[in-house]
């Protein structure tokens, strides 16, 4: 009896140190904004109970919609551009070319570096009396453009190719990890069959690199959803609202207008977002890893 | 096995008991150092290092912990400092943010530590920013003030002179008109530009005869405003003033006055420094702000605020020998801001550079009147930070009418504070 306690609790014991920590820094923050997000509360003082109040707010708040379409539309451009740039790359520096590592380097390069300085580069490169790409557009003849000032589109669409830019590198890994976990007798037994490179690779390389589909396409997308840095340092979510995301707007509720009650109420309807994307994610890919 | 459950409970016992232990407010330490929170510049840090170890000579057994904090950040680490139950004892505060702390309950009334006639000499517009109702919660400290800094080579290739003294400033279309001449003659690309803010689009506001509250309500949308802010607006959509300026993402016209691709720019006296540090090609100067039907500027700057603590006497006394005028003088000389003493104020000081300069500011920030201080002060303006800098971005970037940005302020001003 006693042994058979000890069986049951030993792996318990391991795992204790990890679900304390988790339990103290990530279930217990995450309960207590869910209770935050029913409360009035501008951090000094006492919280006040508003029932639905926070989130009736935010439903009323044009600010709040467009930085949720902002979010969804980041994270629907891109999650996928990332992923196809992402396993572009891996097949490609997959092959035996000369200087192979030296380009995956480059390619991963980004992934290294800090958004905030990332974000800081582009801006100047983007700048309308300064930067360098008015300045190659200038040599064809085309006018400048005020990127991150004038239309919320081109700034939005700025930032987006920052963060493909800078993200598909950590994806052209995971895949290359994965194109290296297929045999090359299921392509070679493929290629006897008749099947062209295409049909290869459509047929037997894609389904084999579902799982990695799966992990990388999470991943991204729970990042996207976190898209905050890149937003802050070149448009700081403007001009006016137009190209705020929703954590951005959380960061504004919180610690510029000191709103905690409200900014936890977009965090919930972030992580319910995040939550239902990736069970569908899951749903949609994962009967065919399974398969 | 027996191993495994000892590291186990160990562990455990020692996580729950150093969380524990965290979440267990800090004893009070009567003997404890003073905590003072700064931010600034290195000559500033070194300035008020320099002003404490004074103190700390003058009260031998009291020692003073400094914080330097970023600005950027100043608000966060407060509030962090709040939440922890340990807020600084006295703290160097931007004039707008006080009011919000002050109806947050967190700052202390000095009164009952301090002799209130010997505030006689401060600027009666600046020691508003200390004071709600009868409570004073601290003590002016520095001021900032705004003038016009121009490319003087620039102005000599347009055949142009720039007025010296608030008396001769340029009105409004004597003002434009030298901007197009300097893009005209000279082929600077922008006459004039702004930095991205709030503070320096309001005097133009008052210039015109505008105000921003009546009784207490908010009033932005008034006749003499909407027809300011169209004429600023202009002076950008008609190509004088950089557009771009205007975003977050876009160029500071800083930028471009010290690249000199923009012929004046105005901005304040934190830029003295930076300038002569950074503009090598062109000789700059100073000139007064343009006026229309008054002359006005905008006025901010930074008290010393106590904090409700255990030591609001002991942080009373650091935080007005720091606001004395000796050692107000040797901050502001060292670190080039505007005293908020009148006694200073009203001579020269020994700046290390540009005195000129500062006296100019000294003369313009007289035309900032306590009423407009008044209606700076309010928590609901303070909280408004954010929202003027986009409703002014959102008119001069187009996106809506200036008649459209300022009904929204008044709506914004109305919900400032709802929580």
């Amino acid at each position: 009896m006693r042994a058979r306690t000890r069986e049951r609790v030993t792996p318990l014991l391991f795992l204790l140190p990890s679900l304390v920590l988790l339990g103290l820094f990530a279930l217990w923050p995450l309960v207590h904004a869910v209770v935050m997000s029913f409360q009035h509360w501008r951090i000094l003082g006492d919280a006040e109970p508003a029932g639905f109040d926070n989130y009736r707010t935010l439903l009323a708040s044009d600010h709040f919609w467009v930085a949720l379409r902002n979010t969804l539309v980041f994270a629907f451009v891109t999650v996928p551009l990332g992923l196809v740039l992402a396993l572009g790359s891996a097949l490609l520096l997959n092959q035996p070319l000369r200087a192979r590592g030296l380009m995956r380097g480059i390619v991963f390069y980004p992934v290294t570096v800090s958004m905030v300085v990332i974000a800081l580069l582009w801006r100047w490169m983007f700048s309308e009396n300064y930067g360098i790409v008015n300045s190659l557009l200038g040599s064809i003849g085309i006018e400048q453009q005020a990127w991150l000032s004038e239309s919320p589109a081109k700034a939005f669409a700025v930032i987006m190719a920052l963060s493909v830019w800078k993200g598909f590198g950590y994806g052209m890994v995971i895949y290359l990890a994965g194109l290296q976990t297929i045999p090359d007798a299921v392509r070679e037994a493929a290629r006897l069959d008749g099947a062209s490179r295409w049909q290869t690779f459509r047929h037997v390389t894609l389904p084999l690199l579902n799982p990695t589909t799966l992990f990388v396409a999470v991943i991204a997308f729970i990042g996207s959803f976190q898209v905050f840095d890149q937003v802050y340092v070149m448009t700081q979510g403007g001009p006016g609202h137009s190209t705020s995301v929703l954590v951005h707007l959380i960061y504004e509720l919180a610690y510029v207008r000191f709103q905690m009650g409200l900014a936890c109420a977009v965090a919930c309807v972030l992580l319910a977002i995040t939550l239902i994307l990736t069970g569908i994610q899951f749903a949609l890919i994962r009967p065919r890893t399974e398969g | 096995m027996r191993v495994v459950w000892t590291i186990g409970s160990l562990t455990a016992f020692a996580l729950v008991a150093s969380a524990l232990l965290g979440c267990l407010a800090p004893r009070d330490d009567p003997n404890r150092p003073l905590r003072l929170v700064w931010f600034g510049s290195a000559d500033e840090e070194t300035a008020i290092r320099s002003c404490v170890a004074s103190f700390e000579e003058v009260h031998p057994g009291v020692a003073v912990e400094v914080q330097m904090v970023e600005w950027g950040r100043f608000n966060e680490k407060i509030m962090t400092m709040l939440l922890g139950r340990r807020p600084p004892d006295v703290s160097r505060m931007s004039v707008q943010w006080c009011p919000r702390y002050e109806s947050l309950g967190a700052l202390a009334d000095i009164r009952p530590h301090f002799d209130t006639e010997s505030l006689e000499d401060f600027d009666p517009a600046r020691l508003v920013s200390c004071r709600a109702g009868e409570k004073l919660f601290g003590f002016p400290h520095t001021s900032i003030g705004l003038l016009v800094f121009i490319n003087r080579d620039l102005f000599r290739a347009a055949g142009l002179s720039a007025p010296s003294s608030v008396s001769e400033a340029w009105a409004w279309e004597e003002f434009a008109s030298d901007a197009r001449t300097l893009q005209r003659v000279a082929g600077v690309q922008y006459g004039w530009g702004v930095f991205r803010g709030w503070f320096p689009v309001v005097p133009f506001l008052y210039q015109h005869g505008g105000w921003l509250l009546r009784d207490g309500e908010p009033d932005f949308a008034n006749a003499a405003n909407v027809e300011a802010l169209t004429w600023f607006v202009k002076q950008h959509t008609d190509g004088i003033a950089p557009t771009s300026s205007w975003a977050a993402g876009g160029d500071p016209a800083e930028t471009l006055f010290i690249r000199g691709d923009c012929g004046m720019v105005i901005t304040g006296n934190w830029r003295v420094v930076s300038f002569g540090r950074q503009i090598t090609d062109f000789e700059w100067g100073v000139a007064p702000l343009p006026r229309d039907v008054r002359r006005a500027t905008n006025s901010g700057g930074e008290n010393l605020v106590v904090f409700n603590t255990d030591r609001v006497e002991g942080a009373t006394q650091l935080a007005a020998f720091l606001t004395a005028p000796e050692q107000m003088e040797h901050y502001c000389t060292q670190s080039m801001f505007l005293p908020t003493r009148r006694s200073l104020l009203s001579r020269e000081l020994p700046y290390q550079q540009r005195p000129e300069a500062m006296a100019l500011f000294a003369q313009q920030s007289l035309d900032f009147e306590p009423a407009w201080a008044q209606e700076q002060s309010t928590p609901q303006f303070a909280a408004l930070d954010s929202a003027l800098v986009r409703q002014f971005e959102l008119a001069t970037l187009g996106h809506q009418t200036p008649r459209e940005s300022l009904e929204a302020l008044n709506h914004e001003y109305r919900q400032a504070l709802i929580p």
